[in-house]
């Protein structure tokens, strides 16, 4: 009977082609005395199949630009420049001209880059507005914590309102043990910024930070190429961030809670805001 | 150089298939493919060409993959409170089944998922695959039969019901 046992790997093995003519013998032979390890193999045909259908549609798209364009040296691929070109089509204009020019190339790529180290450095600012808001209102130490609020919750909309143009609402995230104390319009270097504060039983203090764009057009295409969601933590601040659906407001929920907590809060702050 | 450039070409299907496993997100899955581009183009000169192009290629997608792994983690917790629009949009219309077996997959600890991704997907033998993700050929073995047990499990959880429910 020992001789008889075939252990999961050889059937692994056998399945994936991986066993010499004796051994597959010995597989097939304990197959045809065991319906239940015939069974096993069968589902495990099943699933090959199933996962090729799952992952093999990626096989058929095409490859994007970005792909190609890493692959194949931007002379040699006509679309490639095209494409790139596109690109950086909003810097582009004041060098159209001189566009014909080859020389101009060089120029045009460096203030590519130019532009993109703006962008990162806008994104930072808004990570750094909307930490900095935290600590200076919502941290135990700081001597402005929970100053400067409007503490009712339905009448907070309407007073951010009547000094920014944007609508906002306050969301209610009793649910996660967190009530609102209030919220606030804060300075911001283009559009309108403000934050909410809520705090649960355990004096725990998490903020919605929001700020619009405006009309820096820096900002603005941050904004729009780093529209996705994302996850930062530094010391003990966690924040999630995320653009609106028109993008027209840009979203954090921040606090120093975990990671779990502060996903459930955004979560809510996420689907308030849709 | 140019002929490899072509064949690495080739390969762009299959690494972004793989990738896009590996991160489920689209998007982040090139990001993965083109690092392993870029850095594929500038150790050309290391690759032997006795080894295939196509597991020389793998292995360093998933050497990316693991560095980025720590980030990747926070993305992917980061999906289960937010699924973006377009994610749900690109998901065609699957049958449950598949689902089911995509929801099954992601259940799999990594290792062993990669495992059953590599052979039963990709069609790499065991020693292409051990070399990929840089373990012994036994380790492998031992991964890939987990991972297919695993899978069965969970999805067999739901056909069962279903023939039950038939039998009635």
């Amino acid at each position: 009977m020992s001789n008889d046992t075939v252990s999961s790997e050889m059937i692994n093995a056998y399945l994936d082609g991986e066993l010499d003519g004796a051994e597959q013998a010995r597989v097939e032979n304990h197959l045809a005395r065991n319906p239940e390890a015939m069974e096993t193999v069968r589902d495990y045909e099943a699933q090959a199949h199933a996962l090729r259908q799952l992952y093999d549609p990626v096989l058929d798209e095409p490859i994007p630009d970005r792909l190609l364009d890493t692959i194949t040296p931007v002379e040699a691929h006509d679309g490639a420049r095209v494409s790139w070109l596109r690109r950086s089509m909003p810097l582009a204009t004041a060098a159209s001209v001189a566009l014909a020019v080859g020389v101009v190339a060089g120029w045009m790529l460096r203030s590519d880059l130019y532009e993109q180290e703006a962008e990162r450095i806008a994104m930072q600012m808004f990570l750094q507005q909307a930490s900095s808001s935290y600590s200076l209102y919502a941290r135990e130490d700081s001597p402005w914590r929970e100053t400067r609020l409007e503490e009712d919750r339905d009448r907070f909309g309407e007073w951010f309102r009547e000094r920014n143009e944007l609508e906002i609402a306050a969301p209610e995230l009793d649910d996660d043990g967190f009530q609102f104390i209030g919220g606030q319009a804060l300075p911001a270097s283009s559009g309108s910024a403000g934050q909410m504060l809520y705090r649960n039983d355990d004096n725990q203090m998490v903020a919605i930070y929001f700020q619009s764009r405006g009309d820096d057009g820096v900002l603005s295409r941050a904004l729009e190429r780093n529209g996705r969601t994302a996850f930062q933590k530094q010391d003990d601040l966690s924040m999630y961030h995320w653009n609106s659906e028109s993008g027209s407001t840009r979203y954090a929920v921040l606090g120093s809670v975990d990671q779990d907590m502060l996903g459930s809060l955004a979560e809510r702050a996420f689907d308030h805001f849709r | 150089m140019h002929s490899l450039r072509t064949r690495i070409t080739a390969e762009i299907p299959h690494l972004r298939r793989y990738a896009r496993a590996l991160a489920g997100c689209p998007e982040e899955a090139d990001d993965l493919v083109q690092g392993c581009l870029e850095r594929a183009l500038k150790n050309a000169r290391k690759w032997d060409p006795d080894k295939g192009l196509r597991s020389w290629l793998f292995r360093i997608l998933h050497n990316n993959h693991v560095s980025r792994r720590r980030s990747v983690d926070r993305e992917l917790h980061f999906r289960r409170h937010f699924r973006e629009p377009d994610a749900v949009a690109a998901g065609q219309e699957v049958s449950t089944e598949l689902d089911g077996v995509r929801a099954a997959m992601a259940e799999l600890p990594e290792e062993h998922r990669n495992a059953l991704l590599l052979v039963a997907v990709e069609g790499f033998t065991y020693e292409e695959a051990s070399e990929v993700l840089s373990v012994p050929v036994g380790t492998l073995r031992s991964r890939l039969s987990r991972a297919r047990e695993a899978l069965r499990t969970k999805t067999n959880g739901a056909s069962a019901k279903r023939v039950e429910r038939g039998a009635e």
